[in-house]
């Protein structure tokens, strides 16, 4: 039978330094007991046996009806938060639970390709108080460090209540993925305003009846459109109610051509990486349909219009050098005749140079994961 | 100085009330338990201004360099105390005290408010070890709860504190860690409070448990005595009388010991206005103005090693006449003190294990008690126990002529010849008696007589130049003008039990009821007792005080003294009373026992294994067993918890209960519900309820609103369903039962 993501798969129990401290005196209670004969000394002597078993009773029956389970984590993006959350549950009917430190295991100790802990700060969350047969949604947000795909497998809930004397941990095995976009390096808008030729549609696509551009066909009516689309007269005439259907014009599609020769250093990839998030994001915003080519790591990322797209794309820049990648034939690059492309590449000997509605930018050298491009240098310049 | 972002604390400091409520109390039962209560009182109102200057409304953040100065002080003060007089818990008291104070001023991280918690706990144990009494104890069971809660409010904050820093451990730049969220919807304080409830209540059975189990005088021997012995008020009790020096009359009201008085049949032989009186010291040699001791039994007497309930007979004691006294001294010293007792102590009994020593030509007793309360049980013979009666008196004189002059002349009027050469014995009790009235006709009793002047004779000075005194005064006169008659007469102090508390049956015995009086040979051998102090002025001084508030104080008394008789002087014998019921099982398990290992150290290796599979296949037994009835219990506990719900029992009217009844809308909804876990507040009403389940389910909650505009319509509305009304109530419950169905299901 398979277990229960949600059970722990392990419970341990580690007395603390404070605890050893309460030991040694109960200790001396019990000399100072046992020397003098006060009677009101036994019984301190008891109240710190008691406490004992209390910290054992208490913490146990807390901890012992403890459901734990991490929610789906969304994408994050480079020097910003990323939000887990844990849905903790205490089945148990009399006890609650208190001080929950929920926490991830330390990835590198993992052979895990992708360990959290080169994305991210340790994930830590904290609940006060979990009431008998209550539900607590905790968020943990770690500052993401990098981009990547950071892999979580197993997470803590451990807590040293009452009175700090052990630690108590339970250990949940769940594994989740999570993406980490590269931090986007601002691209001023003007840099695409200077490509655009402007004019020409490229195509359509068909949006929902009603809509305010051009006259597209009439379809069947159906409920819950709008009234006012209803075309009357053909309606009259074909003997059933039919709506007018409009287009809108297609938006412009946006390839951001990502180069990184061999022979480029790590900063010099992350800071070229970093600008083409930038760009695709600026695209994105603008309402570019926006996609992504990049020959030396096997990505082609069709232009997609709206968020889905922009995700993707920048999903496969968070991606690049993960080993995901090795192995993908070398796709090629299909812009269409009034596509834009914006090349990116590591250096360039100009900082920006324009060439009908290609743009090459060149990316700065010196590059912080979390901070983005630092002061350019000598030859390059955030665009 | 600031702290780094790592170590700082996620809330700002608002420190838990419960913690200084528990350390304000712990100095105030530390002042309860001092002589002095002043400075701890003063060190309290201190504190107070430390928490009221760094409280978040003033905002004073007084810097770590004068807090650490300050506590470096305090514990160079102690520390020179200590090396002048020895560390003794007084010291270690005040050290505690004073770094309370320090801690209210100091900056209030978790790591600060967990040292208070320490310092106040300390606290508490030290005024317990210098104080059994009743206020002590009350205010330590004040101080509990306060502590208990403190202490895991205060590791709430911890592991919040410890949950932050791990957040940004190594992280390259900690101080853009995002600060960790709070969870929504969870509320704490109540749930600590039931929390530290059960912990304090698990903690006093463990607390009795300890108490009642633990064998008294177990490792004594071992440990050796390692408590400091001058800690704790001890009897103050001299064995010195400097005659006219005053100064020895204690005038405390502080409970010295307690007195029961029985006959050989266990009738209780005390009551107001009988006095009794408790012999200490028996002081022979009179120099100087001095009376002192010439034998002591810790230097001349026999010295025996008593166990617990450990009794010796003195020897030559009539057993057929004997006055029983119960004796508890609530504090007495390490060292070897004096045992109080009625005249002709004839046996005794200890309560727990100490050395006695025993002069018996005196009959003075003395112990060595391992500090503390003490109990002790002593039987006086109302016949001489000593009786060795010789043919003449012994020799005996007083050097001076001037008391021989003044006891001619009191014995003058009684025609008893003042030699005792020529003088019957037969007349000595006659002039005991004599010069008695004299003092009682002649004087008037005074504390504040002053000393008589440099190079006078005390005792002749008071006998001729005055006509006041104190018991010292009367009991060395006494004496002196018997001896100078050839009379034996020695003084005696000790204490005068006269305020009987009938609400216990016991004298309380007071510091103010040290007393000093005579006694004589009125036959060789025979020796009586005399107090020349005025009969009136000792029931004045000593007997129970008039009035509403003395009356008060005795019943505080009697509180006390209930107090002090079961808990504090909780000892062998008291255990043994409470355990005696399970000695036939623990006996009968005991013998078992041995038998069990007998066989097994006899059996072959077979027949162990035998035993081993039985003793396992029992074992699995239990545990099943346990484990069975606690899935029972569960369960029947559940299927308590979702029982059918009962008819409104607040109808009153019969017409309505019969229409709700016969309708069991209201009763059929709750049950649905109840089995989906779902249960109705008894103080909701239903429609509200409806109300409140629309955010866990919109449709839920709707259909219950409709049903209970349908039970109001029988309810409230004076008539039944109508057929339409039925239908869509039945249409709704069903619609109710699939969601609750869905529900329990999921």
């Amino acid at each position: 039978m398979k277990r229960r993501p949600d059970l722990p798969v392990r419970r341990t129990y580690r007395f603390r330094l404070t605890g050893l401290v309460y030991l040694t005196v109960t200790g001396f209670l019990a000399v100072a007991a046992i020397s003098s004969q006060n009677n009101l000394l036994f019984w301190c002597l008891g109240l710190a046996v008691g406490g004992i078993a209390v910290s054992g009773l208490i913490s146990g029956t807390g901890l012992i009806g403890i459901r734990a389970e991490r929610e789906a984590i969304p994408d994050a993006s480079a020097g910003g938060p990323m939000v887990i959350r844990y849905r903790v549950r205490n089945t148990n009917w009399f006890a609650p639970a208190f001080g929950l430190t929920i926490y991830e295991r330390d990835a590198s100790r993992r052979k895990s390709p992708t360990p959290w802990g080169r994305s991210l700060t340790r994930p830590v969350a904290f609940i006060s108080c979990v009431r008998p047969g209550q539900t607590v949604v905790a968020e943990a947000a770690p500052l993401a460090t990098a981009r990547g795909q950071p892999e979580f497998t197993e997470f803590y809930i451990a807590s040293t209540f009452p009175f700090g004397l052990a630690n108590k941990t339970l250990r949940f095995a769940q594994r989740r993925t999570a993406l980490v976009y590269p931090k986007p390096t601002p691209v001023r808008s003007a840099v695409l305003d200077s490509l655009r030729v402007g004019g020409e549609r490229e195509g359509a696509v068909l949006t929902g009846a009603g809509g305010q551009g051009d006259f597209y066909g009439i379809r069947e009516y159906s409920p819950g459109d709008p009234l006012r689309s209803i075309d009357w007269r053909a309606s009259a005439r074909i003997g059933e109610l039919v709506v007018k259907q409009h287009a809108s014009p297609a938006p412009r599609r946006l390839w951001v051509r990502l180069e990184l020769p061999e022979g480029s250093t790590h900063d010099e990839r992350e800071g070229a990486i970093s600008l083409a998030a930038g760009a695709l994001q600026l695209g994105g915003e603008r309402g570019f349909a926006v996609g992504l080519l990049c020959p030396e790591h096997g990505i082609l990322c069709r232009p997609a219009v709206g968020q889905h797209g922009l995700r993707n794309a920048l999903g496969r820049l968070a991606l690049i050098g993960a080993g995901r990648e090795a192995g993908a034939p070398t796709p090629e690059a299909t812009p269409g005749r009034r596509d834009l492309v914006v090349v990116v590449r590591p250096r360039l000997a100009v900082g920006a140079a324009r060439a009908g509605r290609v743009l090459a930018l060149d990316a700065p050298s010196a590059w912080s994961p979390t901070h983005g491009p630092k002061r350019p240098t000598r030859g390059g310049r955030p665009a | 100085m600031s702290t780094p972002a790592s170590r700082r604390t996620v809330d700002p400091p608002a420190r838990a009330r419960s913690l200084l409520t528990g350390a304000a109390l712990a100095i105030i039962a530390y002042a309860a338990s001092t002589a002095d209560p002043a400075w701890p009182l003063l060190a309290l109102a201190c504190a107070a201004i430390g928490v009221l200057l760094t409280s978040p409304a003033v905002g004073i953040t007084v810097p770590r360099l004068v807090t650490g100065l300050a506590t470096l002080g305090v514990l160079l003060l102690t520390l020179s105390r200590a090396a002048d007089n020895g560390l003794d818990v007084h010291d270690f008291a005040g050290f505690v005290v004073w770094m309370i104070v320090v801690k209210c001023f100091d900056r209030r991280t978790a790591g600060d408010d967990a040292q208070l918690l320490a310092f106040a706990i300390f606290l508490a144990v030290a005024s317990m070890l210098l104080s059994n009494g009743l206020v002590v104890a009350m205010l330590t069971l004040v101080f509990l709860p306060f502590v208990a809660y403190g202490a895991m409010h205060l590791q709430l904050r911890v592991s919040r504190d410890r949950a932050h820093r791990l957040a940004r451990h190594k992280a390259a730049d900690p101080a853009r860690v995002p600060a960790i969220r709070p969870a929504s919807g969870v509320a704490t304080g109540a749930a600590l409070a039931r929390t530290s409830v059960i912990a304090l209540g698990i903690g006093f059975m463990f607390a009795a448990l300890v108490f009642v189990v633990v064998p008294r005088g177990a490792g004594l021997r071992q440990l050796g005595r390692l408590g400091n012995p001058s800690a704790g008020r001890v009897v103050s009790f001299t064995d010195r009388v400097r005659v006219g020096a005053g100064g020895a009359i204690a005038t405390s009201r502080t409970p010295v010991l307690h007195l029961r008085v029985t006959d050989a049949d266990g009738r209780d032989l005390g009551g107001v206005g009988a006095v009794r009186y408790l012999r200490g010291a028996v002081l022979e040699d009179y120099e100087d103005g001095t009376w002192t001791v010439s034998h002591t039994p810790a230097r001349d007497g026999e010295i025996d090693e008593f166990l617990a309930e450990q009794s010796q007979s003195f020897g030559t004691g009539s057993s057929s006449s004997v006055i029983t006294q119960e004796l508890l001294l609530l504090n007495t010293p390490r060292e070897f003190t004096y045992l109080f007792t009625l005249w002709r102590p004839n046996d005794i009994r200890v309560g727990d294990p100490c050395t006695v020593a025993v002069y018996r030509p005196q009959g003075s007793i003395m112990a060595a008690t391992n500090g503390g309360k003490f109990r002790y049980t002593v039987r006086s013979s109302q016949a001489d126990p000593y009786a060795t009666r010789a043919l003449a008196r012994p020799p005996t004189t007083w050097p001076s002529t001037t008391v021989a002059r003044v006891a001619a002349e009191i014995l003058a009027p009684a025609h008893i010849d003042p030699d005792p050469a020529t003088r019957p014995i037969e007349d000595d009790a006659r002039a005991i008696a004599q010069f008695r009235d004299f003092f009682w006709d002649n004087y008037e009793y005074s504390l504040g007589e002053p000393p008589p002047p440099p190079g006078a004779e005390p005792i002749d000075w008071f006998l001729t130049q005055t006509d006041r005194g104190h018991c010292e005064h009367y009991a060395a006169g006494l004496a002196a003008l018997c001896r100078s008659v050839g009379i034996p007469a020695r003084v005696v102090t000790g204490y005068l039990a006269a305020e009987y508390n009938r609400a216990t049956g016991n004298y309380i015995v007071r510091e103010s009821n040290a007393h000093a009086w005579v006694e004589a040979q009125v036959e060789p051998g025979i020796w009586r007792t005399y107090d020349a102090t005025p009969t009136q002025d000792i029931m004045r001084l000593h007997g129970p005080r008039p009035g509403l508030l003395a009356g008060l104080g005795r019943a505080l008394d009697a509180i006390n003294y209930r107090w002090v008789n079961s808990i504090v002087s909780f000892d062998s014998a008291a255990r043994g009373d409470l355990l005696r019921w399970s000695e036939p099982a623990t006996g009968e398990i005991s013998d078992k026992a041995g038998v069990f290992f007998k066989h097994l150290r006899l059996a072959a290796p077979g027949e162990i294994v035998v035993l081993a599979i039985r003793l396992f296949l029992i074992m699995t037994a239990a545990v099943f067993g346990v484990y069975g009835l606690g899935v029972l219990a569960r369960r029947w506990l559940r299927a308590r918890a979702r029982r059918p719900a009962a008819l409104p029992n607040r109808i009153q009217d019969p017409a309505v209960r019969g229409r709700v009844r016969d309708t069991p809308l209201y009763q059929d909804l709750l049950t649905t519900l109840a089995r989906a876990g779902l249960r109705k507040p008894d103080w909701q009403p239903l429609a509200d309820w409806g109300r409140s389940l629309e955010p866990r389910s919109a449709e839920l909650g709707a259909a219950v609103r409709e049903l209970a505009g349908l039970f109001y319509v029988i309810r409230f509305g004076g008539r039944d369903l109508r057929d339409q009304e039925l239908a869509r109530a039945r249409e709704l419950l069903a619609r109710v039962s699939r969601i609750a169905a869905a529900r329990e299901t999921s």
